[in-house]
């Protein structure tokens, strides 16, 4: 009853588009944007997309829905949803590890996330301004060689992600995804249609969709089931999180659809936007942050209209940062406002104050800590990103479909699920039991090997 | 099926060309891009000049229904100037064309009586229609003026 009274000073999402943008903003981040378009053109094409969009089906959706039943029906942050789930299910309360282990994931992946986040910040102004003097692998050194420039952009980064948050769900959350998103959505179709005219749209779309089954193998699988495990934010309790405030009449599983749709959609049109420029450039397509911090830049350096396009296209990344770091940070907010221990607000700043101070430890990773290892062979950036990305999300990602596939009480799934066509029902229930565990521990053993 | 349902249907049907004529030249590209695009500004300016058309159905007694009749004449003549530009091989003015077109008449059955007599249904299809075919001759447009793609360049 008191968490309840809790949750209500949270306050709750105000119709049915917020939360879905809201899950949306959280799922659309760096990662998809240049994780997905590079991926699908090296393994295979359109092979891959149709792969992916397999996996999506059987193992992203799926788990989804576990985590907004999960939060829904509790309307508790992810420590107190999976408490309150495994009581109400008759099992240990020892399943509350899963939310433990969200928040901490959220925790470790925004420190290093924020610090590159910051870097997108950085960029609007590099590339707003850049003579084209200084070779874009030179201008990215000299960026990331100073410890006080990462520092100030990821401090930026962090204060506006804390601000967001502490204003709270309607007002801070709620309001921010309704404005990021559609600029989000604007930007992104403004790129491709840039692209489209002026790019080499038609390699791009050959690269991205032609589809070579030559190309495919067990490797590709797995490629494309990490990719849509890890591109819908799930295992990391913000689904579960965003879930809680959901209003009691949306439909849990059209909802989870639009979501893996619209990140999926996003995905493609960062693909759309990115590849013609490179392309038109004779630059190489390689992966990561050397594609947009680099190749991107050199692009833009290059073109007619690159001081616009360039500030606006790291805008467009700056903004799909920024509403998945909200995300990040919501779970741990959420959790120690519930439990009484601080208000949200202080809550919200205390949390990114600590955030923030073990960012420091990633922007040094750049220049003056590249060579401390804080896990075997890894910098300390690394090594936030190994334990979060590699161990604790496909955990939790795991233990949540053995979870809500086999322990948690059918009755609840169903209240929760509401009219549902049985076999829609069957099938989520197969793929919660035995697909998606199963793939998620594929992915998570594999990494390793 | 009511026959609002039946009409959309139908007039998605309709869009399909549309949309196949202008995803092939992207997707195949070569040879039958330039077929492809020649083929949707045909078949769209037979639909203009048939959307022209449709205003000689329309109720005689309402308001400006001779003004009505002109600009429907009006539509039916740009179908055919679509396609003599295409014929003369001015495909980015016969595509430009063709989008504004399509966009004005949604605007101007909109202005009608008739129009405002319709139920929501019919009129966000019309509505919907009209923006998706815009949408496909931007799509084109976008592959011709494209200077990788464009088959003249």
């Amino acid at each position: 009853m008191e968490i309840q009274k809790q949750l209500k000073s949270h306050g709750a999402w105000i119709g049915k588009w917020t939360f879905i943008l809201a899950a949306t903003g959280s799922a659309v981040g760096l990662g998809n944007i240049w994780g997905f378009p590079y991926k699908a053109g090296t393994n295979g094409g359109g092979a891959f997309v149709l792969i992916y969009l397999a996996c999506i089906l059987m193992i992203g959706v799926p788990i989804m829905i576990g985590e907004i039943i999960l939060g829904r029906s509790s309307g508790n942050s992810p420590i107190n949803a999976m408490r309150r789930m495994a009581l109400a299910s008759n099992t240990s309360s020892s399943w509350q590890i899963i939310g433990w282990s969200g928040i901490t994931a959220g925790i470790l992946i925004l420190s290093f996330y924020s610090v590159i986040a910051g870097i997108c910040f950085n960029y609007i102004l590099i590339s707003a301004t850049s003579s084209g003097a200084m070779s874009a692998s030179d201008q990215f050194s000299e960026v990331i060689s100073s410890p006080l420039n990462l520092l100030f952009w990821h401090t930026l980064f962090m204060v506006m992600t804390a601000l967001i948050v502490s204003a709270g769900i309607k007002d801070g959350i709620g309001r921010m995804v309704k404005i990021l998103m559609p600029m989000l959505g604007l930007l992104m179709i403004f790129m491709v249609v840039y692209s489209m005219i002026n790019g080499n749209f038609s390699q791009a779309m050959s690269f991205l969709f032609a589809p070579d089954f030559s190309n495919v193998d067990a490797n590709t699988f797995l490629q494309a089931m990490g990719q849509a495990f890890f591109s819908l934010s799930l295992g990391m309790g913000s689904i579960m999180a965003y879930g809680a405030y959901m209003p009691k009449d949306q439909n849990v599983v059209n909802t989870s659809f639009t979501v893996a749709s619209l990140d999926t959609l996003v995905a493609v049109l960062a693909g759309l936007a990115i590849f013609p420029i490179i392309f038109a450039f004779n630059l190489e397509p390689g992966t990561g942050p050397g594609l947009v911090f680099v190749s991107m830049l050199t692009a833009f350096n290059q073109m007619t209209f690159g001081w616009l396009i360039g500030p606006l296209f790291f805008t467009l990344l700056s903004i799909a940062a920024l509403s998945s770091s909200i995300s990040l940070l919501e779970p741990g907010v959420a959790f120690l406002s519930e439990e009484g221990y601080l208000s949200r607000k202080m809550a919200a700043e205390l949390l990114s104050l600590f955030i923030w101070i073990l960012g420091i430890g990633s922007a040094l990773s750049f220049n003056i800590w590249s060579d401390f290892n804080l896990t075997p062979g890894r910098n300390f950036l690394d090594s936030m990103d190994f334990i979060a990305n590699q161990i604790l999300l496909p955990l939790g990602g795991m233990l949540i479909a053995i979870f809500v596939g086999w322990f948690m009480k059918e009755q609840i799934i169903k209240d929760e699920l509401g009219q549902i066509n049985p076999t829609v029902f069957k099938l989520w229930k197969f793929f919660i039991r035995f697909i998606a565990p199963f793939s998620v521990a594929f992915v998570f053993v594999s990494q390793f090997f | 099926m009511n026959i609002n349902n039946f009409k959309s249907t139908y007039g998605y049907i309709g869009f399909l060309p549309f949309a196949l004529f202008s995803i092939i030249p992207w997707v195949i590209g070569g040879n039958i891009s330039q077929t492809a695009i020649i083929f949707q500004l045909a078949y769209g300016s037979i639909i203009i000049t048939f959307l022209g058309g449709m205003a000689w159905g329309w109720r005689d007694d309402q308001t400006n229904q001779k003004f009505n009749l002109s600009i429907g004449i009006l539509y039916s003549l740009i179908g055919c100037s679509i396609l003599l530009l295409t014929y003369f091989n001015q495909i980015l003015l016969a595509l430009i064309i063709s989008v504004l077109s399509f966009q004005s008449f949604y605007y101007f059955e909109k202005s009608t009586e008739d129009f405002t007599a319709r139920d929501e249904e019919y009129k966000k299809f019309r509505k919907m229609l009209s923006l998706l075919v815009s949408i496909s001759f931007l799509i084109t447009s976008a592959y011709w003026i494209n200077p990788y793609s464009n088959p003249l360049t």
